[in-house]
């Protein structure tokens, strides 16, 4: 057996074919996560989406807010399994006066600057604000709508935030 | 006994094998690499539109519900008088079946010395579209009042606002492209011919979202030559990305049937 060509041994004449194999294995798994991942990741995207939608539904119910009760019903009818704040913020019919609070990672980063600042009007709900911590890589959905309030028995347009995280 | 020989070769057999695994394997990467790329696309283009949808549907219910002053001043809490602002919209419509003071639905008073009182509902009407939407300055719109019964006096209310750029030829591989930053904005008011003048207009814009809801007006016959005194008119908001605006000049274009004229302009920079 030794003396004919092409024979090494019994596992050495299959050891090339062994390489295009775990090559083969290397490439195959790495694209498997890599796809696994980008399915996470998208799924995690489309629920809190869904659950963004849900919730702003809900809180759009009213077509005008009355007051802070009727807003904290509004928000205590909201069921769902995510992380989530609402808030209004006033709405100048006057444009040049509208004022935006820009959501943008530094305030996110520190729920007191959302939570206190002058510019929210009602805001609910109250535990989850504690939790409001959102990092640069938490996932996160921010909706706005507008919506009517009724402020010094004038109903008026204001923006209406939904936040949902995990 | 060549043949014989290349029979007891062994290590080839094994190798060609390995290389059909190894084939099967890049054609199954390929295959997931697409899935992957495409993956959820159309569920984030859904997500997308459900939001859109529900935006345009939220702007349409906060005109409805808001309360204006009755004055040019736009702010409710310095003036002795409010009213919700369909009921003066359909208070306005009742006397003469039209809206604002001019005879033309693309004309209104501006604020100040020569504003008309007729214009009080209109005026009101417009800045709160205005005032909703200035939260999405990346989106153009419009916002009309339709009544689909009259085809020769259609339009009781047109607005709609257009993105103006910079446009400066591209550079590089860009070259021969028109690129641009947003330079500011143009409020049109407008009376079309015909509900295919806005349709022909549209033709090309892609991603519009748009809600409508029905209203019913009275209005005062005092001539008494219609059986009935009551219209339906479809009221109709209509959002695009600003990037897929239409020229300026399509708007005010004889041609086009369109009608429009400027009323305001902004500037971003």
């Amino acid at each position: 057996m030794k003396s004919q060509k092409g024979f090494i041994s019994s596992i050495g004449d299959d050891f090339p074919s062994l390489i295009p194999i775990f090559l083969g294995l290397l490439i195959f798994f790495s694209v498997f996560l890599s796809t696994y991942n980008i399915y996470k990741t998208n799924t995690t995207a489309f629920s809190l989406q869904q659950q963004a939608i849900s919730v702003a539904t809900i809180m759009k119910t009213e077509p005008v807010i009355s007051d802070y009760n009727s807003f904290t019903n509004i928000c205590n009818k909201v069921n769902t399994n995510k992380k989530w704040v609402a808030f209004l913020t006033d709405l100048d019919m006057n444009v040049s006066k509208q004022k935006s609070l820009p959501l943008d990672k530094d305030m996110l980063k520190d729920k007191n600057i959302i939570k206190y600042s002058d510019e929210i009007i009602y805001n609910c709900p109250n535990d989850n604000w504690d939790d409001l911590e959102l990092k640069n890589n938490t996932k996160k959905i921010i909706y706005m709508f507008p919506i009517d309030l009724d402020r010094n028995n004038f109903a008026v347009p204001v923006k209406l935030f939904v936040i949902v995280w995990e | 006994m060549e043949l014989i020989k290349l029979k007891k070769n062994k290590a080839q057999a094994a190798i060609t094998d390995a290389l059909f695994f190894l084939t099967i394997i890049m054609v199954l990467a390929i295959m997931l690499f697409k899935v992957s790329a495409t993956y959820g696309q159309r569920v984030k283009t859904a997500s997308t539109n459900l939001y859109f949808k529900e935006y345009t549907s939220s702007v349409l219910k906060t005109i409805f519900f808001s309360e204006i002053p009755l004055n040019d001043k736009l702010d409710i809490s310095s003036t002795e008088e409010t009213d919700y602002l369909m009921t003066a919209i359909k208070s306005d419509y009742f006397s003469d079946q039209k809206i604002g003071a001019s005879e033309d639905i693309n004309t209104m008073s501006q604020a100040g010395e020569n504003f008309k009182d007729g214009d009080i509902a209109k005026y009101n009407l417009y800045h709160i579209i205005k005032a909703t939407m200035n939260p999405l300055p990346n989106y153009d719109y419009l916002f009309y009042l339709f009544d689909p019964e009259n085809p020769s006096n259609s339009f009781k209310f047109f607005m709609i606002k257009i993105t103006t750029f910079n446009l400066r030829e591209g550079t590089g591989k860009e070259k021969y492209t028109l690129t641009g930053d947003q330079n500011g904005a143009e409020y049109y008011l407008c009376n079309p011919y015909s509900y295919d003048n806005i349709r022909s207009i549209m033709y090309n814009v892609s991603d519009i979202y748009s809600s409508s809801i029905p209203l019913r007006f009275i209005f005062d016959d005092i001539h008494q030559n219609s059986t009935s005194n009551v219209i339906d008119l479809r009221s109709t908001f209509t959002i695009w990305p600003a990037n897929n605006s239409i020229n300026a000049s399509v708007l005010t274009d004889p041609n086009n049937r369109l009608n429009c004229k400027l009323y305001e302009s902004e500037n971003y920079t």
